[in-house]
């Protein structure tokens, strides 16, 4: 049954390339039914690749280990759940998983824009197809998740989609297992939101496409794809965030982030992402920074391909890269041809993309968007340079030198400082222009706030000078925000006489994209918060004790008392229940894990004992044990501030909702044309 | 799995699908009216006008309501409203113009619509005398059009289609009246009009 998977996902990448075939007949040559023919592909191969993903989905679940796949991502023993996960847990799996995703916001944009744009759809079409397409190519070309174990008559084992000549199926009785790093439940959704983010960049990407090629390049497109670019930017988000809780909670070293390639390849195109959904503002208002939207959207999706790339292809080597694999020539020669495609399109197309307006003073809303906008290309520079540099070293000096986590940090970390700075003062200032009186007016109270905040610090013990500059910009930053509500209720309030509660609502409903956008920042700002805390006011220690034993890290001591072992479905979890007193009071238990899977007994998995709190979190973990529990070693880290964080990133999407929400517009018809009175007795 | 339910299966597959692909061009698009992109051009242009339109109006919006909040001064308030303000009306005129070479459009698609109704209404027999013209602009009548429906002119038998357009010989010896060449009898007095000489004659 499995098999037909395969035939389902082979016609698939026929109908592709006939659907992008008959698109683009049917726009050259005015066609309709070849354009709804294409169009109608988009949905026949959504459905196809779906009954593959499917048929991935069964052989998984009932173990169907004489498929390659399934023999070497799954057990029985395995939970149902990481069953269902185990499907974007290998390399073959992963990309039949992306393609599905792919397929799901093809169809969806093609049924969205159903009555839009009719001249751009073909494009749009061949577009989305040619996407589809290429990752079907992988799975047919390079990584077939639907080969089956045979035997050969030489018995040797060989996988393949179709029985070898003389060769016996192979079914063992029992599958390798899954990764254990992926047996956790943020892993049943992290990988699926970086992939909705990664494949979502697609639709945007093919509107700029469509535009460049019909010639259409005002702001019909842009507006018609901002909820489009919003959608996967907050899916991006959310994917990143969720890593980062995933990393905190499962590989314990009491951080969220290390840097790592896989981990980059996602920042790089969200980075991009965020300078592009800031930067289609100021062409909506200005008709302003054409060429460098489509730049941005296609360094978005380029982006998406490259970071693939790069951990998949064996490249660059990261704590979750896949098996050195032969998509990686694949995935470079399908960047270097779209992007070089791309590029001529643009240059095709310059005389089009011309500005409508200019820059009125360099002291505007327009100049700081447009700094924002290099700031954030310079972090994803020097991001990428990072990234990639093992390899260059190797290529140059053929030696793999790796830049770490401090490298990162020493470069990125001032460049986030001067990119929060700029996040308060983009809003205070005034399209156009902003003269003196204005700054004076708007930056006030916002500047006084951010410097009292720092002798408050100081009172209060703090003594840590990169501290000081991070909290007192954060407090600048909120404090611009708190005043743009204020003058806005206030505003509203006078004008409508409405009570605080309803002016507020009204203010954020009526205004959503701005008061979304502030919601929106202000969720960065605890993000921030919680970077700070972590980076600036970490406290760690570590001990090897025996039972009745304390170790005491900043205000918290926490007493050893047992190591206890029970048998999970797949794996023994040894936990120790530790006794938590702060000042010599008893504050509860904490319970650090440690889980050994049967098939992976090399690789034990940390399960942190974490007791989160507003002010600090306490995080413990199991490092190791000798005589059965006799001693135990522990790593304790204070973490101040790290839950928000992830309110933080609720709040974010807090403000992408009202952002993106549908606001009703005036009823008022476009009268589109008139009707001549004549006409009703006809 | 049995490899004939395999075939079968594959073959199911492949037919559905391929058909529903298809199923546009096997019906000529009839029932895909969104999929009609010849017609649409128009509209984009429209689209482009009014998000122009908008542009100029939100632009304006916000001008006020950063001045309301303080945010502008009234000085930058008097200078920049001017120029959105002017920027609003070119986008109105430019979407004015437009609805007006639109109108002119759907006019002449509209008469010309009439005009085959009528022809269609007016049966087979003044159907075959569509060719009479009138003089002055040039756009066809029909053979009982007293006036020209373009440009009003009036249509007499002077006004009428050039005589080399319709030859002397197709005509009705009696009362003048055109004749399509299988008339046997005069739509307009109802003489018997033989059918040699209609045949020698035309």
């Amino acid at each position: 049954m499995t098999d037909l998977g395969y035939i389902a996902i082979l016609l698939a990448f026929l109908l592709c390339i006939y659907g992008i075939a008959v698109s683009v007949l049917g726009a050259t040559r005015g066609r309709s039914e070849l354009v709804a023919s294409g169009r109608n592909t988009v949905y026949v191969v959504g459905g196809l690749v779906t009954i593959a993903a499917a048929l991935m989905w069964r052989a998984l679940l009932t173990n169907e280990f004489n498929n390659e796949f399934v023999a070497t991502h799954s057990e029985r023993a395995l939970p149902t759940i990481y069953k269902i996960s185990a499907l974007w847990g290998g390399q073959a799996g992963s990309l039949l998983f992306w393609t599905f995703l792919a397929c799901i916001m093809a169809a969806s944009a093609t049924w969205f824009f159903r009555r839009e744009q009719a001249s751009l759809k073909p494009w749009v079409n061949a577009v989305l197809l040619l996407y589809i397409g290429f990752f079907i190519s992988l799975l047919l070309f390079a990584e077939n998740p639907f080969n089956r174990l045979w035997i050969t008559g030489a018995g040797e084992i060989a996988a393949g989609v179709f029985q070898p000549a003389g060769a016996t199926a192979l079914v063992p009785a029992d599958g390798q297992g899954l990764n254990p790093q992926l047996q956790n439940y943020w892993m049943m959704i992290h990988p699926v939101a970086l992939y909705l983010g990664f494949v979502g960049m697609t639709v945007p990407f093919a509107f700029a496409v469509a535009a460049l090629i019909t010639g259409q390049l005002g702001n019909t497109w842009i507006k018609l794809i901002r909820r489009w670019a919003l959608a996967p930017w907050a899916f991006l988000t959310i994917g990143i965030l969720l890593g980062s809780q995933w990393a905190y909670l499962e590989l314990g070293w009491g951080g969220y982030w290390a840097w790592d390639p896989v981990e980059n390849a996602s920042f790089l195109p969200w980075l991009t992402a965020t300078a592009f959904v800031h930067s289609i503002m100021i062409q909506e208002r200005r008709g302003m920074l054409k060429v460098w939207n489509m730049v941005l959207i296609a360094l978005t999706w380029e982006l998406t391909l490259i970071g693939t790339f790069l951990t998949r292809s064996g490249v660059v080597q990261s704590v979750h890269s896949f098996a050195l694999s032969a998509v990686g020539p694949m995935f470079a020669a399908f960047i270097i041809v779209t992007s070089l495609a791309f590029l001529g399109l643009m240059v095709w197309r310059l005389p089009k993309l011309k500005s409508e307006n200019t820059l009125d003073a360099v002291m505007s809303r327009e100049t700081s968007f447009l700094t924002q906008n290099v700031i954030f290309l310079l972090i994803m520079a020097a991001t990428f340079l990072g990234t990639i540099f093992p390899s260059i070293s190797e290529l140059v000096m053929g030696d793999k030198i790796s830049l770490n986590a401090p490298y990162f940090m020493r470069v990125n970390g001032p460049i986030f400082v001067a990119l929060l700075i700029l996040m308060g003062i983009a809003p205070l200032l005034a399209w156009r222009r902003s003269g003196p009186e204005t700054l004076r007016r708007n930056f006030l109270l916002p500047v006084i706030a951010g410097l009292l905040s720092i002798p408050l610090m100081f009172a209060l013990g703090n003594r840590n000078f990169a501290g000081f500059v991070g909290i007192a910009t954060l407090i600048f930053v909120f404090a611009g925000i708190v005043q743009e509500y204020v003058r806005g209720v206030r505003a509203r309030m006078t004008a409508t006489h409405e009570p605080l509660p309803a002016a507020l609502f009204n203010l954020v409903r009526r205004n959503g994209r701005r008061y979304g956008g502030y919601i929106v920042h202000i969720g960065v700002l605890l993000i921030a918060l919680g970077i700070i805390g972590n980076e600036f006011y970490q406290l760690e220690g570590e001990a090897n004790l025996r039972a009745g034993e304390s170790i005491t890290v900043g205000d918290y001591t926490l007493t050893y008392t047992r190591l206890d072992a029970v048998d999970g479905p797949n794996f023994t979890e040894f936990t120790s229940p530790m006794q938590l007193s702060r000042g010599g009071r008893d504050v509860g238990v904490i319970t650090p894990k440690k889980h050994i899977y049967f098939k992976n007994q090399e690789q034990p998995m940390s399960e942190v004992g974490l007791r989160p709190g507003l002010l600090e979190d306490v995080y413990v973990v199991l490092a190791g044990w000798e005589g059965g529990g006799q001693t135990a070693s522990f790593k304790v880290f204070i973490n101040p501030l790290m839950s928000w964080m992830w309110v933080g990133g609720i709040v974010m999407m807090l403000g992408v909702l009202v952002s993106a929400w549908p606001r009703r517009t005036a009823v008022t018809a476009d009268a589109t044309r008139r009707v001549p009175g004549g006409a009703q007795h006809v | 799995m049995d490899p004939i339910l395999f075939i079968l299966l594959s073959i199911v597959l492949i037919g559905v699908a391929s058909y529903l692909a298809a199923l546009p061009i096997l019906r000529q698009a009839r029932q895909f009216p969104d999929g009609n992109i010849t017609v649409s051009s128009e509209q984009e242009r429209l689209d482009e006008l009014v998000s122009q339109r908008e542009s100029a109006f939100q632009a304006l919006r916000e001008l006020n309501f950063d001045h309301r909040v303080g945010k502008v001064t009234d000085d930058d308030f008097t200078a920049f409203e001017m120029g959105l303000k002017q920027a609003a009306a070119d986008a109105l005129r430019a979407l004015d113009e437009w609805e007006s070479e639109a109108d002119d459009e759907l006019d002449r698609a509209l008469e010309q619509a009439v005009s085959t109704r009528r022809q269609a209404l007016a049966g087979p027999q003044s159907a075959g005398r569509s060719d009479r013209v009138c003089a002055a602009c040039g756009r066809p009548a029909l053979a009982e059009d007293r006036f020209c429906g373009g440009c009003g002119a009036a249509l007499d038998a002077a006004l009428d289609a050039p005589p080399s357009a319709v030859p002397l010989a197709s005509r009705c010896p009696q009362c003048g009246q055109e004749l399509a060449a299988d008339d046997r009898f005069c739509a307009g007095c109802g003489q018997s009009i033989p059918v040699s000489a209609v045949a020698e004659k035309s």
